[in-house]
């Protein structure tokens, strides 16, 4: 039993890493339509710069917010420059993207080397918790589980309870009518663009906190975050908390009992999920002709 | 799709000229674009300085490249999906034809047949589950089902020996047909290909491909006029599963081995990069492609240390300025010309064609 | 319009498959053959080496090893990392780039022996290119072939005469380790948590059949998948009662388990496999210092400690090489004794490649020389026979970590086994 609830903690604990990633691709697409598959290069890139921030400044939330306002920033070039003329055609807007992430991942490598590193965290955090019924457990797995609950909430209300979020959705809905109400349709994509990307950067530098940051890990975040919204449904912030959730249990529980097919399982839950659900779990019939 | 436009065998899907039943100078004249290139895929053994190096590196490898980002384009174009899960059906394929030949020490007659079956059927159960979903649905959907066989692939020691990978796998002397020879092997997959171009021509132009456009104009239509659509799309890619499989068994003869890499994300994103550098609506056009991307990979490494980056370069460029493709430039530059020389005064049909050359968005956007 | 074109189509496809039956019959110059390009004639005054090594990828910095490798030995002979004088011989370099994956590996072979016409390939760094190249290697009896860094036990046990490793394979790096483990550290029972592919198969399978041989015990395995970053869950699978903790894993997997194993308070002592605490590894900050102190581990790189002139030479030498880490990896350093012993057999022939290269293969068959990790021989299969190293991590100067020797195997020798993933030993 205690094996059990262990591994479920474990479980939970890396479905927060993923729903931290996965929620700005869902945020992206549930406002914008739209999926960049450069997603998986803004985590990487947040976790390295935010792994230079915090070495030089010996300081783990400035590497957090340089990391994310970076990617940010980053973000809003590739809006302005490559994907707002594309708005309308969600097919090239990925493939751009695509493109984007083949570069980036090229110029990552030339420019942090191919080593693993790792955003240095400071040594009061790197201690164990002691649990009732699971013993010794990593303070640190337990506050990102914790910042990732609070991401969520936050994104939910922003999107479903605040003005701008209406408007955004509105926008959706119809650019037209919303812009002839003197809202301009065009800077609230490129904000909603530069959140979903700054949400990537930070992300990069929570799970480059936990575990190592290095070549490879661009294109393996960019199909779990796929996973993760697919399952869950795209554009659904609770369909990605779910998402992520099964994601992460799954890839834990099978590491013990099927660990050849741990990775072959993981995504074979998409599949499963698919065959009954195309649009996801709480996905919107959208998804399907 | 507007009424306005029709999908044409050119490659686009461009805008009917009102009024002017008149074919094209681009159509009449095509066919010694065809003579000319099939000239040169010919000759190319005998003109090359150094064979041994050009016949596999660029010739054959483009020539499997080029075929199966054809099954790519074939889907994409008649059927508006995009599908990343070609690579990984031919990739089945070549395990196939690997675990034949390896495993199991059968020869050759069997391994190609059962190799191209299985990466038909493979496909088959793709679009099982994945043709219930569509434009960017469909392609995230392929793409991690292509993850799926890729982590099978570097897992299981007793189907596909793991990372190890299933080796040797020559190349067979049939005897009359001696394929160990390079440019026999060469020709062989030449024919192969075109073989397949002119398949997927066919099929394109028998009443199941004109129901395949129908259902990608207009799902809802073509469904109130009683068409099956589900079936009709998981035909359609079964059809180009088979397609795929044969570039698969080109490319697994050609490498002699198959291992979880040819599967892989690259290779996956390689095969895009040859259809999209070719044009996506073009089916002779990734060849260009392929050509383009073997080229580069064999001596980018001369100029720049950053192959990556100038294939990405290479990918956005095109995909920013020229959305037909490289296929599709040439074939803007000839339409130009003649319309200039025919008509200085007054050109009745715009010669730009409607971006994008993938589906048309607007038309999605209504359906979702 | 249809109909139309698709006469035209098939007009020329039939056109086509006639000519394709009236070339068929001739063959272009130079591919009927087995030769490659012109190379083999032996008589031209110039020796063309073909370098592969990795340059994009996780071992992109392969090359920049490579060609401080290459650097040492040239300049030791007046010449550079671009060519000089071998033995009364030109000899020039042409480098090929790839991403460290088979096909990478293939295309780029082909290109160095067919297009550029090389006499010698030197090289590849990872072991799916290495298996790669020995099957070219076998198809191309003309060129031959010296393996830079790949380490599968199966790759000179192919047949390949004209292919040879002057370095251990994966499971002679654990050679002497599983032994030493047993008697000297006292571990009688041991969990192996491993990657799950062929280089641990053989890095795991040479520690353990030594180490089940002395009379210890396996008390599980766990064969994790590449790229696993997550080991929260492997880490308390560990049983109470094991004695240490075998690591094979490498590179980053080898990091986020270190840096978790702390978080995790994991207390055994561990024992690595030969890439779970390479240099190249422990410069990268990773915070993995706590948890790999005391790890013992084997392989072909020494301690810093190395009581060896020839070692302090190398070292010395690499030092002031363009893009050197602070150490030498265990690339330069097999990189450095393949290419030394490479030079020293084209020295012996006085550069003559006549014959189809007999002579020169002859003459690195016999290879026999003082390398700076020990003396180099070869077995029949054209296998080096080589000291391994037992190693320990220890705190060095201000919290970093190194390497010091704690014993070593003379004239270790590869087995016969190509091993696959086992349960309980091997």
């Amino acid at each position: 039993m205690d094996q059990f609830l262990l591994i479920a903690l474990n479980g939970l604990t890396l479905g927060a890493v993923y729903f931290l990633v996965a929620s700005g691709l869902t945020l992206i697409f549930g406002l914008m339509r739209v999926i960049t598959m450069a997603h998986g290069t803004s985590y990487l890139l947040g976790g390295y710069l935010g792994y230079v921030v915090a070495r030089e400044t010996g300081n783990w939330f400035l590497g957090a917010l340089g990391g994310a306002v970076a990617v940010g920033i980053l973000g809003l070039l590739i809006h302005q420059l490559l994907i707002r003329r594309f708005q309308d055609d969600d097919m090239r807007v990925a493939l751009i993207t695509l493109g984007v992430s083949l570069i980036g991942t090229d110029l990552m490598l030339a420019t942090f080397g191919g080593t693993a590193t790792q955003v240095p965290l400071p040594p009061e955090l790197q201690i164990g918790l002691e649990l009732p019924g699971i013993g010794q457990y990593p303070l640190i797995r337990l506050l990102i589980l914790g910042v990732s609950i609070a991401v969520g909430v936050g994104l939910w209300l922003f999107v479903n309870r605040t003005r701008f979020g209406s408007i955004v959705r509105a926008g959706v809905d119809d650019s037209q009518m919303t812009s002839a109400t003197g809202i301009n349709v065009r800077v609230v994509f490129a904000l909603i663009f530069v959140l979903g990307s700054a949400l990537a950067g930070f992300a990069g530098v929570v799970g480059g906190t936990l575990f190592p940051l290095l070549p490879g890990q661009d294109g393996t975040y960019l199909l779990f975050s796929l996973v993760v919204v697919i399952v869950g449904g795209m554009g659904s912030i609770p369909g990605a908390a779910i998402g992520a959730t099964l994601v992460g249990l799954i890839s834990q529980f099978s590491l013990v009992f099927a660990p050849t097919y741990s990775l072959v399982l993981t995504f074979a839950l998409m599949v499963v999920v698919l065959a009954f659900r195309p649009q996801g779990i709480l996905g919107r019939r959208a998804a399907t002709a | 799709m507007s009424i306005l436009t029709k999908p044409t065998d050119s490659g686009l899907v461009e805008p009917l000229p009102v009024g002017t039943p008149q074919k094209s100078a681009w159509q009449r004249y095509r066919w010694i674009l065809w003579v000319v290139v099939l000239g040169a895929a010919l000759a190319f053994p005998y003109v090359v300085d150094r064979p041994r190096f050009w016949i596999p590196n660029i010739g054959i490898k483009s020539l499997w490249l080029g075929t199966i980002a054809m099954s790519l384009v074939f889907l994409n174009r008649y059927v508006g999906l995009l599908s990343l899960a070609q690579m990984t059906l031919a990739g089945i394929a070549a395990y196939g034809v690997g675990y034949m030949v390896v495993t199991l020490d059968q020869s050759v007659f069997l391994a190609v047949p059962v190799g191209i079956l299985v990466g038909t059927v493979a496909g088959f159960l793709v679009a099982l589950i994945a043709a219930r979903t569509k434009a960017i649905y469909f392609l995230m959907i392929t793409l991690a089902i292509g993850q799926v066989v890729y982590s099978f692939a570097s897992q299981s020691i007793e189907v596909t020996n793991a990372r190890r990978g299933l080796a040797p796998i020559p190349r067979p002397d049939l005897g009359v047909v001696d394929f160990t020879q390079l440019h026999i092997f060469y020709y062989g997959a030449l024919a192969a290909a075109v073989l397949c171009y002119l398949l997927c021509r066919y099929v394109a132009a028998t009443s199941f491909g004109l129901a395949l456009q129908g259902i990608r104009d207009s799902p809802e239509r073509m469904s109130a006029l009683g068409y099956n659509v589900n079936r009709y799309r998981i035909a359609a890619m079964t059809f180009t599963a088979f397609i795929a499989s044969i570039g698969g068994v080109i490319m697994v003869f050609d490498r002699a081995q198959v291992d979880p890499d040819v599967v892989s994300l690259s290779s996956t994103l390689d095969i895009l990069v040859v259809a999209v550098i070719g044009g996506v609506g073009s089916l002779g056009g990734v060849f260009i492609g392929g050509i383009v991307l073997t080229l580069l990979d064999n001596f980018a490494q001369n100029v720049t240390e950053r192959y990556m980056t100038l294939t990405g370069l290479v990918f956005i460029v095109v995909l920013l300025f020229a959305p037909t493709g490289l296929a599709g430039v040439g074939k803007q530059v000839v339409r130009a010309l003649s319309t200039r020389r025919r008509a200085p005064q007054a050109p009745t049909a715009p010669d730009v064609p409607t971006p994008p050359g993938i589906t048309d968005p607007s038309n999605e956007r209504k359906q979702q | 319009m249809t109909l139309n074109t698709k006469r035209t189509a098939f007009a020329a496809a039939s056109a086509g498959a006639g000519l394709v039956l009236l070339l068929a019959g001739c063959a272009p110059a130079g591919t009927g053959g087995d030769s490659g390009g012109d190379s083999g004639d032996g008589g031209s005054d110039t020796i063309k080496i073909g370098v592969l090594a990795t340059s994009e990828g996780n071992l992109a910095f392969g090359m920049g090893e490579a060609k401080a490798a290459i650097g040492v030995a040239m300049e030791a002979r007046g010449g550079t990392v671009d060519g000089g004088e071998v033995g009364g011989k030109k000899v020039e370099f042409v480098y090929e780039g790839t991403d460290g994956t088979s096909g990478s590996a293939q295309t780029k072979v082909k290109k160095l022996v067919e297009n550029d016409g090389v006499d010698i390939v030197f090289g590849p760094v990872s072991g799916d290119e290495g298996e790669a190249v020995v099957q070219y290697a076998l198809t191309t009896p003309d060129i031959t072939f010296v393996n830079g860094s790949a380490s599968p036990v199966s790759m000179t046990l192919e047949g390949a005469e004209n292919f040879f490793r002057f370095h251990g394979d994966s499971a002679m790096w654990m050679g002497g380790l599983g032994d030493y483990a047993y008697n000297d550290k006292g571990y009688k029972k041991i969990y192996s948590i491993a990657e799950d592919y062929s280089f641990p198969y053989d890095n795991a399978g040479g520690f353990f059949s030594e180490f089940c041989a002395a009379g210890g015990e396996v008390n599980g395995n766990s064969w994790v998948p590449v790229g696993t970053t997550d080991y929260a869950t492997i880490l308390s699978q560990i049983p109470a009662d094991t004695d240490a903790v075998y690591v094979g894993l490498g590179g980053a997997d080898a990091a986020s388990f270190l840096s978790q194993a702390v978080t995790a308070g994991v207390n055994k002592p561990l024992v690595g496999g030969s890439i779970a605490v390479d240099t190249t590894a422990l410069s990268g900050d990773a915070n993995i210092g706590q948890a790999a102190i005391g790890t013992i581990t084997g392989g072909p790189v020494p301690g810093a400690d190395y009581d060896n002139p020839d070692w302090k030479t190398f070292v010395d030498a690499y030092a002031t090489q363009p893009d050197a880490f602070p150490s030498p990896s265990i690339f330069s350093i097999l990189y450095y004794n393949s290419f030394e012993s490479l030079l020293l057999g084209i020295e012996d022939v006085k550069g003559d490649l006549g014959d189809g290269q007999a002579d020169l293969r002859s003459a690195l068959e016999a290879t026999s020389w003082d390398s700076p990790t020990g003396p180099i021989s070869m077995d029949e299969n054209r296998q080096a026979v080589v000291d391994n190293f037992l190693v320990e991590v220890a705190a060095g100067d201000g919290g970093a970590l190194t390497l010091t020797d704690v014993s070593e195997a003379n004239g270790v020798k590869q087995g016969t086994t190509v091993y696959d993933r086992f349960d309980g030993c091997p």
